[in-house]
Parts: structure tokens; C-alpha cells; sequence
């Protein structure tokens, strides 16, 4: 069943072309990565998917997505030491469907501390979030999107503050969570080597969409061979 | 000295000039410093600049005209806010160059207005360094509906509000109509400028927004504590200002600026002598 359909989508910055024409249809309940080189385009993508971005031509239509869970890029923009603990930042993910005076009932407060339970980061709950590590706030921001139990969770580089071995335990939980959930994923990464292991499915955008498909397809596929190279694609391949 | 201060505040308030000005001073503190925590953390800190810069047109525009002054500049003001919103929007105009243009065709525009009515000078000269003491019943009624609008704004809005400034995009994905939240919150912000003035005049009233929030940022580390003690350090500042400069014949917005700044470094050297 389609839960995202994107037809002919192009985006431009002024004159520049960020993605040209892009069209494909997300299944629902598909986790998949969407890789490229710098500039290609993906978070411009991610961005319009979610209306943060107007296109300059297509549409993107969602069918059967209610809720949608985000985690951005780190943005170093934000102020450094924000007044607010982990609880409340996590509880921003639950407000805004409410109706005034927005109050969480005890049926949220319980979903804040499993979606902490899960991620490991209960001990942080009532921690300053400008003064949590790089990777704690991503864990935070995470539970943030997850909060809601989305159908549909967007994650732009979201592994880019974790070490090796966070970034492993974090794929698992996605892939835990898409499973358990149905919860359809797209995350961006530049990490090909590692997210073949986790996502079944790969957009691979430069500019134009080059690839969409599974990752068996795509790592026997001759015309990706002429385009990635026996190398590349071996590398994106190697943990499949 | 302290008890100077409140024998001259309690002989003061015997007078009904002083009894307006201080409660013009309550409410403008109130409602700066309150708006101000969100342009703080959002790094708006530049748009009280701008639109005080752009309140300097308007208000030459209403002295050249002989209307209110203030009343003409709150409208103007308004647009030129969300103008510069509009501007920051585009991809190839970040938000403080949009901040700067608007500043900039403002204080020319003025200077030129000025030149025009060469009569209106000095009473241009009182907005410009603000006349706390010649408040009117009418200003203050204006500022009362104000320093109520903000309160009402940040009660009714104060999940939007904190999730906006935490992270806006992600704000939105969750259904909150950051579009709209952000232009009622330049709206206000630009009614307190203009309000504002008759405080500190326009080339101090930024300060009223951006001092509160930073002290207060030093030493409370949640939200709704940023804002309590916002409001405390600049209706103190105020009050104890309109004393001081009263007592000592100052120019009483330069005296309240100054209190702001100094309880800023004060805190702020309190805070590296105990780390």
C-alpha cells in the first residue's frame, strides 16, 4: 500500500536546480535510505516531503500518514545552552495535536519514559539539553520524533554525532521500530557502507534520482555497476 | 543610597506625572522582556535595532505630518517587520543583511524627514532618548493593552511558542502553524518597540529586550524561569532607574540601560567567580 507518492518533484534555489524531476512511490512500511554525494540533494528532499521546502514543480502526496516524526540534521544555528531539560524537548513531539491548554496526560508521560526506556537515555530526562553530548541529544531528538509513534519517521543524517558502535545500535532500534510499528522510514545518511545492513530499500540521488529500488537489486545491477563503479558499489554493497 | 532611592520613589509617587511614568515603565519592562527571551534564543537579537531604526521614519513622518507621533509608527512599524520577515525569506538574503537593509532605508529616510521639518527637531531629539515623564493617559492605556496582549499571547501560546524557538521545522512538522505564531510575535515585538521609546527613546530601546533575557539566561535553566526573572530584572532596572535619574537629574532611559548592564556583568562575574 502507498503511503508516499511523489511525482516529477524539482526544486531550485534561484536559477540552481537542487533536484530535477524526481519520481517514485514509498511503500508503507518500507525503510529506506536515501544516499548521495554532497549537494545531491537529499536534504532538499527530506525538506520538501515535509513542506519545509516549496517546490519548484511536482507534488508530494501522503496517503494513510497522519503523523510524521523528524529528526533534523544537528543544527549548530540553535542556541547552546536552551533552558529546558530532555522531558520537556521530548514532550514538544506530543503537543502539537492537542487542543488548549495542551496538557500531557498520564497516557503521554508513560510514553515518554518508554520511548526513554528504549533509547536508554531515562537517566537523562531531567537534564539541561544544551549540556547533554552529542550523541545523548541525538538519542533525545530521536525520542522526540518517535514520541508520537509517527507513521512516518524522517531522519536527516542522524548517525553524524554517534561512534561506530552507537550508530550500530541505533540502526538496530530503527529497524526494531519499523518492524514492531509498521512505521514507514526514509533516512538520509552518508553512511552507504553501513545502511544496507538495516534499510531494505535505497534511493540513491545525485540531483537526479539515479537509483530507487532494493538493495539485492541494486547490488546486481549492471547499469549501477557503469554508474557507481565496481568499487562503490561493492562498498555500499559489502554489509548487505 | 538604597535608601535614598526608595524615599525618592515613595516621595515621587505623591505626583501624578511620576505615578504615570512609573507604570509606563512596569508595563513597557514587562512586555520587552518577556517578547525579548524569544528573541534571544531564536538570535533575532538584531530586529529591535532594526525596527527602533525604522521607528525613527515613522516617527519624524508623524511629527512632519503634526499627528501622534506614536500612534502613526505603530502601523508603520508592523508593516516594516513583517517586511523584513517576508525578506529573510528569500534564499539569497539571510536574516540580519534583511535586518540591516530595512535599518538602514530607515535611519535615512528619518534624517531626511528631519531635514525637511526643520521646526520638529527637538521634539524629535525627546523620542530619540526617551521622555518617560511626559507620559499621557492615552499612552498609557495604549501600553496597558500591550503588556495584556503579551501576556495573553504567551499564555495561549506558550507550547507553540517554546517548541518554535527550540526548532522550528520540526514545529511545524507537528502541525504547529509556525508561519503564524512568528508574524503575531513580530507584531508585538514591533508595538513594544514603538511603545517602547517613550522609555529609553529609540536608540536604547533594544536594549530593553535583549538585556532582560540575557541576564536572566545566566542563571535560570528553565524556561518559564527565564521569563519570571526576565521580567523581575527589568522592572526592577526600571523603577530603580526612573529613581535614580530623577534623584540625580539623569536622562532617565541612558540610567535604566545602564542598571540592565550592570546587573548583566554583575551576574555574569558572579557566575565565573564561582566556577
Amino acid at each position: 500500500m502507498t503511503a508516499i507518492n511523489i511525482k516529477n518533484l524539482t526544486i531550485k534555489y534561484g536559477q540552481t536546480v537542487a533536484l530535477d524531476n524526481i519520481t517514485c512511490t514509498v511503500a508503507q512500511g518500507d525503510y529506506t535510505a536515501i544516499a548521495g554525494p554532497n549537494g545531491s540533494g537529499k536534504t532538499s528532499f527530506v525538506r520538501a516531503l515535509l513542506a519545509l521546502e516549496s517546490p519548484a514543480g511536482g507534488s508530494v502526496i501522503f496517503e494513510g500518514i497522519k503523523k510524521i516524526g523528524y529528526l533534523p540534521q544537528r543544527n549548530p544555528g540553535r542556541q547552546k545552552h536552551f533552558p529546558a531539560n530532555v522531558r520537556e524537548i521530548i514532550s514538544t513531539g506530543l503537543m502539537g495535536g492537542k487542543k488548549f491548554p495542551r496538557r500531557l496526560d498520564k497516557n503521554d508521560q508513560h510514553n515518554i519514559k518508554e520511548i526513554c526506556r528504549a533509547l536508554s537515555i531515562s537517566d537523562l530526562l531531567d537534564r539541561e539539553i544544551g549540556f547533554l553530548s552529542g550523541g545523548q541529544e541525538q538519542k533525545a531528538l530521536l525520542a522526540r520524533a518517535l514520541v508520537s509513534k509517527p507513521d512516518l519517521l524522517i531522519l536527516d543524517e542522524p548517525t553524524s554525532a554517534l561512534d561506530p558502535e552507537a550508530r550500530d545500535n541505533f540502526y538496530s532500534l530503527l529497524e526494531n521500530f519499523n518492524k514492531k510499528e509498521k512505521t514507514t522510514i526514509l533516512l538520509v545518511t552518508h553512511d552507504a557502507g553501513t545502511i544496507g545492513h538495516y534499510a531494505r530499500k535505497l534511493l540513491y540521488l545525485d540531483k537526479k534520482m539515479i537509483f530507487y529500488g532494493g538493495f539485492d537489486e541494486f547490488c546486481t545491477s549492471k547499469p549501477m555497476t557503469d554508474y557507481f563503479g565496481h568499487y562503490a558499489q561493492h562498498y555500499i554493497c559489502k554489509r548487505h | 543610597m538604597i535608601n535614598n532611592i526608595f524615599f525618592t520613589l515613595a516621595e515621587a509617587v505623591q505626583y501624578d506625572f511620576m505615578r504615570r511614568a512609573l507604570l509606563a515603565g512596569i508595563l513597557v519592562a514587562l512586555s520587552t522582556s518577556l517578547l525579548g527571551v524569544f528573541i534571544v534564543l531564536r538570535r533575532m537579537s538584531l530586529i529591535g535595532d532594526g525596527l527602533s531604526h525604522v521607528s525613527f521614519a515613522a516617527l519624524s513622518l508623524g511629527l512632519l505630518l503634526g499627528t501622534s507621533p506614536l500612534l502613526i509608527s505603530v502601523p508603520i512599524v508592523m508593516l516594516a517587520s513583517i517586511f523584513i520577515f517576508r525578506l529573510a525569506k528569500n534564499p539569497s538574503i539571510d536574516g540580519d543583511a534583511a535586518i540591516g537593509i530595512i535599518s538602514g532605508t530607515g535611519v535615512a529616510l528619518g534624517v531626511l524627514i528631519a531635514s525637511a521639518g526643520k521646526g520638529f527637531n527637538i521634539d524629535l531629539f525627546s523620542y530619540l532618548f526617551g521622555s518617560i515623564l511626559s507620559v499621557t493617559n492615552a499612552e498609557l492605556v495604549m501600553l496597558g493593552c500591550l503588556a495584556a496582549l503579551v501576556l495573553f499571547f504567551i499564555l495561549f501560546f506558550y507550547h507553540e511558542l517554546f517548541s518554535i524557538t527550540y526548532d522550528e521545522d520540526f514545529a511545524l512538522c507537528t502541525g504547529i502553524h509556525a508561519g503564524k505564531i512568528n508574524i503575531l510575535l513580530t507584531l508585538l515585538v514591533s508595538a513594544a518597540i514603538v511603545l517602547g521609546i517613550r522609555v529609553t527613546g529609540t536608540l536604547l530601546v533594544s536594549s530593553l529586550l535583549i538585556f532582560p533575557a540575557l541576564t536572566s539566561l545566566q542563571i535560570a535553566g528553565n524556561f518559564r524561569k527565564v521569563m519570571f526573572f526576565a521580567s523581575m530584572f527589568s522592572a526592577f532596572s526600571v523603577l530603580i532607574g526612573i529613581a535614580v535619574s530623577y534623584m540625580l537629574d539623569l536622562p532617565s532611559g541612558a540610567v535604566i540601560v545602564m542598571l540592565n548592564a550592570l546587573i548583566f556583568f554583575l551576574i555574569l562575574l558572579i557566575k565565573k567567580i564561582k566556577i
